[in-house]
């Protein structure tokens, strides 16, 4: 999976980059508009990420090159202005997905994880974890086939895990995953907690093992080793 | 008070003080006038009855006819030239009360003999003089004041119409919008200049807003990117194999509080935008829709705390208003109700009379009610929450002249919204302009 990160910010992209190298994507960036559309001109991406305030320009108009250009690759606009208009005109212009500074990195591989899955031609959009089969179109979970009553919170979460395998996730991550800005996330760990358990159970119940591990203090984390 | 009423007070006060001098020369003007002429009258009379007495054979019979008008009596001093004028009282039978009299003394010689005679005359009334005066006066005075306040309105409303016409345009003048202030101009030097000045000052302010406005977005882009960083920075060392227990503790702390710091950063950002009313588009929505499907998206929250929730919905209420502000104020309320709740608590959502009331049950207060909608205060000093949320809700609520109000009963919270079903015209016509 080819990535392109465009974006002004040094450190930011490194972070990004470091994380999603760690997921097994392969990154390139670009740090202004010209470097940008350069590239979207020579390379094929699955995915570009866009800031929109670059030095030299717009991303926004990025996003539409990249829409005439690259039909096939999605896009997800990252910007530190939470401004709807421009959220709705990138939307429109045909972006995948819209994410405020700051964002957590387990966020935003969930959302290119998603993007990626609805733009997947040939392959198949479920997702598979050694026993566990997941369909994020059908909303159906299957643990050795069968299937797995969860709700749709529970649905969320457990997607959300399956697409950082591996990795920590912090409560106020989950919370912000699950509810976005509705909470003051600090307020719900317990819920989250609550809910955890909840799919714990299900799952393990259904004959799946038991991937998710507690990481005190911090969070959860999904993994089989 | 009014200008006008203000001038109008002056001129009375003024013209009170002009009438009550003027009375007083009436006054002594006419007492003059009216003493000569009882004088020169009894000059008359005298020559008259000297007269009268050539043909009478008796003096003293002439005097009882002529009642208290006439005094004549024997003398035995020389007649002289000598005439003395003075006042006297005399008590009347008829009347059966003295009255003042003017009197004429002098000697004279009738048919060989030496009278004393005082002609006399009825001598000004004091009081009646002074009454009639002061009631012409008083009834002057009525009049003046009546036609005063009367062209005093008319004119003033016609002088002043191009104060008032000015007075409303800076009234709906808002800095954020994007055409400048232009006021019209009168045939009124003082109004032209006022309205010049105004519209210097309106241009600075704006161009002084502009600037403000440029800043605050850039200090938030500028706080996000770094934020952001030591976010996803500290997100990656989390990943980091090894990591001791401590270390993970350090991580997630500093993470935490990254995490507060931006969402208070987009929480001022949000509250500075309501209040420099940069949110203009509007759509019409069902406050009930939007209730029903906040509580669903919270529903576990809701099944968490064990919360009853009860909803009576007396009407449906729709509204016209900015829809992401109409979310941060439902969503505010919403959370609240769930957030400040005991485990199996109530809450209860009314909606009638354009007024949407969501009560919870939940802890007292701890602090006086009307600060509650201060920035940065929290009912608890420990809990996490950054203490803007009602202050952002009564921002929204200034904005639209809704009217929000918090009452605690019977161990019930209630925070009430009244909306406003009829929206300033003028926001969507200056809106149609731009």
């Amino acid at each position: 999976m080819k990535v392109l990160i465009i974006e002004d910010e040094q450190e930011l992209q490194t972070a990004i980059s470091s994380y999603l190298k760690s997921e097994g994507y392969v990154c390139e960036h670009a740090v202004n508009f010209k470097e940008a559309s350069e590239k979207i001109d020579i390379y094929a991406y699955d995915c570009v990420l866009v800031d929109i305030g670059l030095p030299d320009g717009n991303g926004l108009q990025l996003v539409e090159i990249l829409k005439k250009e690259l039909k096939n690759s999605g896009v997800i606009i990252i910007t530190a202005k939470n401004s709807l208009e421009d959220k709705i005109f990138g939307l429109d212009v045909g972006a995948d997905d819209y994410l405020t500074k700051p964002f957590n990195l387990s966020e935003l591989n969930a959302r290119i994880r998603a993007v990626l899955r609805r733009r997947k031609f040939e392959g198949k959009k479920e997702i598979e974890f050694n026993e566990i089969r997941v369909n994020p179109d059908t909303l159906q979970t299957y643990v050795q086939g069968k299937t797995v009553p969860l709700t749709k919170k529970e649905f969320d979460l457990l997607v959300f895990f399956l697409s950082n395998k591996k990795k920590v996730l912090t409560k106020e991550s989950i919370a912000e995953h699950l509810w976005g800005d509705y909470i003051d996330s600090a307020d719900n760990f317990d819920f989250i907690y609550v809910h955890i358990s909840n799919l714990r159970k299900k799952l393990v119940e259904s004959g799946a093992c038991d991937y998710l591990h507690t990481v005190y203090g911090v969070g959860y984390k999904f993994t089989d080793t | 008070m009014k200008l006008l009423n203000k001038t109008t007070i002056y001129f009375i006060s003024v013209s009170l003080v002009i009438f009550c001098l003027g009375a007083i020369l009436f006054y002594t003007f006419f007492e003059i006038i009216i003493d000569r002429d009882i004088n020169h009258k009894l000059h008359e009379r005298k020559t008259y009855h000297l007269k009268q007495f050539e043909k009478t054979d008796s003096l003293l019979l002439y005097q009882r006819y002529s009642a208290n008008m006439i005094y004549i009596q024997r003398t035995g001093r020389p007649e002289t030239d000598q005439e003395i004028l003075s006042d006297t009282t005399i008590y009347d039978d008829v009347l059966e009360e003295p009255i003042a009299y003017r009197q004429l003394s002098f000697v004279k010689i009738v048919h060989g003999k030496n009278y004393f005679i005082q002609v006399r005359r009825a001598a000004v009334e004091h009081r009646a003089l002074l009454e009639g005066v002061i009631l012409l006066e008083g009834l002057l005075f009525l009049a003046f004041v009546a036609v005063l306040s009367i062209v005093n309105n008319k004119l003033s409303k016609r002088l002043w119409q191009p104060f008032y016409f000015i007075l409303d345009k800076i009234g709906k003048y808002k800095v954020d919008l994007a055409q400048n202030l232009v006021l019209p101009k009168s045939n009124i030097e003082e109004f032209n200049e006022l309205s010049k000045t105004i519209e210097v000052m309106t241009d600075k302010i704006k161009r002084e807003f502009n600037i403000q406005k440029e800043f605050t977005e850039n200090a938030s882009h500028e706080i996000q990117t770094p934020l952001a960083i030591v976010k996803n920075k500290l997100e990656i060392l989390l990943q980091s194999p090894e990591l001791s227990k401590d270390q993970m503790d350090l991580i997630n702390s500093a993470s935490v509080a990254a995490n507060r710091l931006s969402k208070l950063n987009e929480a001022l950002i949000i509250l500075s935008k309501i209040d420099n009313r940069q949110f203009h588009e509007e759509t019409t929505l069902c406050i009930n829709d939007e209730i029903d499907q906040l509580y669903a998206n919270l529903e576990e929250l809701v099944k968490m705390k064990e919360l009853q929730v009860e909803k009576n919905y007396g009407q449906r209420l729709t509204i016209k208003m900015n829809s992401h502000l109409l979310r941060i104020l439902l969503e505010n309320l919403v959370t609240n109700s769930i957030k400040h709740n005991y485990v199996g608590g109530k809450i209860n959502i009314a909606i009638a009379d354009q007024t949407l009331a969501v009560s919870n049950t939940g802890e007292a207060l701890n602090l006086p009610p009307e600060k509650l909608f201060h920035r940065f205060v929290k009912s608890n000093l420990k809990s996490p929450s950054l203490g803007l949320g009602l202050s952002i809700l009564k921002a929204i609520c200034d904005t639209y002249s809704f009217q929000i109000a918090y009452r605690e009963a019977g161990g019930y919270h209630t925070v009430s919204v009244l909306f406003n079903p009829v929206q300033p015209e003028d926001i969507l016509v200056e809106e149609k302009k731009r």
